[in-house]
């Protein structure tokens, strides 16, 4: 992995605001991507009530919402990402043993 | 083949969909998500589902401004708890109820203007609200539009409480306000603080501390005695502080009489005069301290005194004349009867002795003067019958009444028995003064004529007797009395008494005592 590559991973978290649900978000994207990404992804934590027009360009539904960009194929996951397990299969790390 | 690989991977690509739809519809369902976004005709719009705006619930409800919101004719749709507590109206009341009820009834046509203004920007602008009391207070109305749905205009209104903000303006006006009247005093004016420390003074009041006196304990600062007592500026200052102790307890304090000594050892009188500072919630916050200089006032006392004093002792004095009259005459008086007119008439020479000192403030009688008014009431109408005449010669007023007196006997005389009792009869009253160095006496000279014939008495009456004893003994002069045929004849003799004469004294005296000192002195 050279360090001046770009990122293999490119996320966006989707949250409303500080709710509990999305801060729990946020923590457990953090945690998985540290876990299981090494440092090789890139993640920005978008606030829809600061941005409403965000959520029409990304096609989201509902709030909060991990959306992987890159690798292909778009992946959107949508809740509070506390099933790991899930989260993993989403992002196609599923086959890597936690 | 192809068609078969590109059909597999169409497969997949649904498949792959339905799982990320089926998964979305089951983190809504098992409550997951926060928000959903709606495509709608204006954009896409987030519905927040319920439990998610808690925080910013929470946190408006918390705050202490008071935020409202208002439909667009001006009710209240929502109000925080903080506005609730700002008008002390529940919530209840306050939601539905028109917002302008809040404003006093000046300021709602400004509120009208306001809310109007607001649909399309910003306003700010401070108003005065009234609580459910009806006690007014001021507040500043941040007003701005509130995107809503259905497109109906709403207000959002954040009122913040300024009768915190007022009152530290008041304070800061009300410092300078007592400043400038504590710059004006031309009484010391002395501000202290619980503990009896000095927070604020007069310029009369700086002027009489020692150094300076802002901070420092009003009994040390400003040194004032409180007369009497054994130590009386130890004294002094117990005295005070207890003064000060009673006004920080709430009580008043006045007319507590006080001096000050200053620099050049100049004495000062005062009245000290305490009362307690109250803070808007009646908390003894301080005392004032007010000094009034009553030093004219005392040097008025004191004169007072002493003319009280020497009023006093010519009433003695006059009381133990009127006796010593009363019991010469009733000695003398062959009856009660004759008694009586004899004593008024020598009362009455008292009167006109004392009406004249009183003229001149117990100065000089003018002798001419004197004599005149004694004769006034036997001069017949159409004068000439008396005639009194000689140079001025001011008698001192310690010879006033003996020489009134003698003159009173000499012409009661005259009108008994003298020239006076008849109508021929004539009177001449005429005197000299001859001056001798520093002395001048007087040479009198009483002449009747053209009354009956006059033989000496057999005996010495009354009146020969008083006038021969004062002559002698209050006037250090002598009296001859000539008994001739055609009419009485007496003479008075007498030294006037110098006005500077007691100076003379006091100076010899001292003159004395300085010789006698240096006599010491020298056998030493």
């Amino acid at each position: 992995m050279a360090p001046a590559a770009p990122p293999t991973y490119v996320l966006r978290l989707y949250i409303t605001g500080t709710t509990a649900r999305s801060m729990r978000a946020v923590e457990n994207v953090k945690w998985l991507c540290e876990e299981h990404l090494a440092g090789d992804y890139d993640l920005e934590v978008v606030d829809v009530y600061q941005q409403p027009e965000v959520a029409a360009r990304e096609q989201l539904f509902a709030a909060p919402t991990l959306v992987k960009k890159l690798p292909l194929p778009l992946r959107r996951l949508v809740g509070d990402m506390s099933n790991h397990e899930r989260v993993l299969a989403g992002l196609d790390l599923a086959a890597t043993p936690a | 083949v192809s068609d078969r690989d590109e059909l597999q991977n169409e497969l997949e690509s649904l498949r792959a969909r339905l799982t990320e739809a089926e998964e979305t519809l089951r983190a809504i369902h098992e409550g997951e998500v926060d928000a959903l976004v709606v495509r709608g005709p204006d954009g896409s719009r987030i519905y927040t589902l319920k439990g998610a705006d808690e925080p910013y619930r929470v946190l408006v409800e918390r705050m202490q401004e008071g935020a409202v919101t208002l439909s667009d004719d001006g009710l209240v749709l929502y109000g925080n708890r903080g506005f609730a507590e700002m008008i002390g109206m529940p919530l209840e009341q306050l939601i539905g109820a028109p917002f302008a009820r809040c404003i006093v009834e000046r300021e709602q046509a400004a509120l009208a203007t306001a809310v109007r203004a607001a649909r399309s920007g910003s306003v700010r602008r401070e108003f005065t609200l009234r609580r459910a009391d009806g006690a007014p207070f001021p507040a500043l109305l941040a007003l701005g539009p509130l995107p809503a749905d259905g497109g109906e205009a709403v207000v959002s209104v954040v009122v913040t409480d300024l009768t915190e903000q007022k009152r530290t303006e008041g304070v800061v006006a009300a410092e300078r306000f007592l400043r400038s009247i504590l710059d004006q005093a031309a009484e010391p004016i002395v501000v202290c603080d619980t503990a009896g420390n000095i927070t604020h003074a007069s310029r009369a009041a700086l002027a009489l501390g020692a150094g300076d006196v802002i901070g420092r304990p009003f009994t040390e600062a400003v040194l004032l005695e409180v007369p009497d007592g054994s130590d009386p500026r130890r004294r002094g200052r117990r005295v005070l502080a207890s003064r000060l102790a009673h006004a920080l307890r709430g009580k008043g304090v006045s007319g507590v009489e006080c001096c000050w000594t200053g620099p050049q050892g100049e004495l000062r009188h005062y009245l000290l005069s305490a009362a307690p500072l109250h803070d808007r919630w009646d908390a003894v916050v301080g005392c004032i301290v007010m000094l009034t200089e009553i030093s004219d006032r005392k040097r008025a006392e004191e004169r007072q005194k002493v003319l009280l004093a020497e009023l006093s002792h010519r009433v003695k004095n006059t009381l133990a004349t009127v006796r010593s009259i009363a019991t010469q005459t009733s000695r003398n008086a062959p009856s009660l009867d004759a008694f009586a007119p004899m004593f008024n008439g020598r009362l009455g020479a008292l009167a006109v002795a004392h009406g004249l000192l009183t003229q001149t403030g117990w100065g000089d009688v003018e002798l001419g003067e004197l004599i005149g008014r004694i004769l006034a009431p036997y001069e017949d109408g159409g004068g000439g019958r008396i005639e009194i005449g000689g140079p001025p010669a001011r008698l001192p007023a310690r010879q006033v009444v003996p020489m009134t007196l003698m003159l009173h006997e000499l012409a009661t005389n005259a009108a008994k028995y003298g020239a006076l009792s008849t109508a021929t009869g004539r009177l001449a009253v005429a005197w000299t003064v001859g001056v001798t160095g520093l002395a001048r006496n007087v040479s009198l000279l009483w002449r009747e004529s053209g009354g009956p014939r006059v033989r000496p008495p057999d005996r010495k009456g009354f009146g020969t007797a008083l006038i021969e004893r004062s002559m002698a003994y209050e006037l250090d002069g002598e009296a001859r009395f000539d008994y001739r045929p055609e009419g009485l004849c007496c003479e008075l003799i007498f030294p006037l008494s110098l006005p500077g004469e007691s100076l003379l004294q006091e100076a010899e005296a001292s003159a004395e005592q300085l010789r006698s000192d240096l006599e010491s002195r020298t056998a030493l």
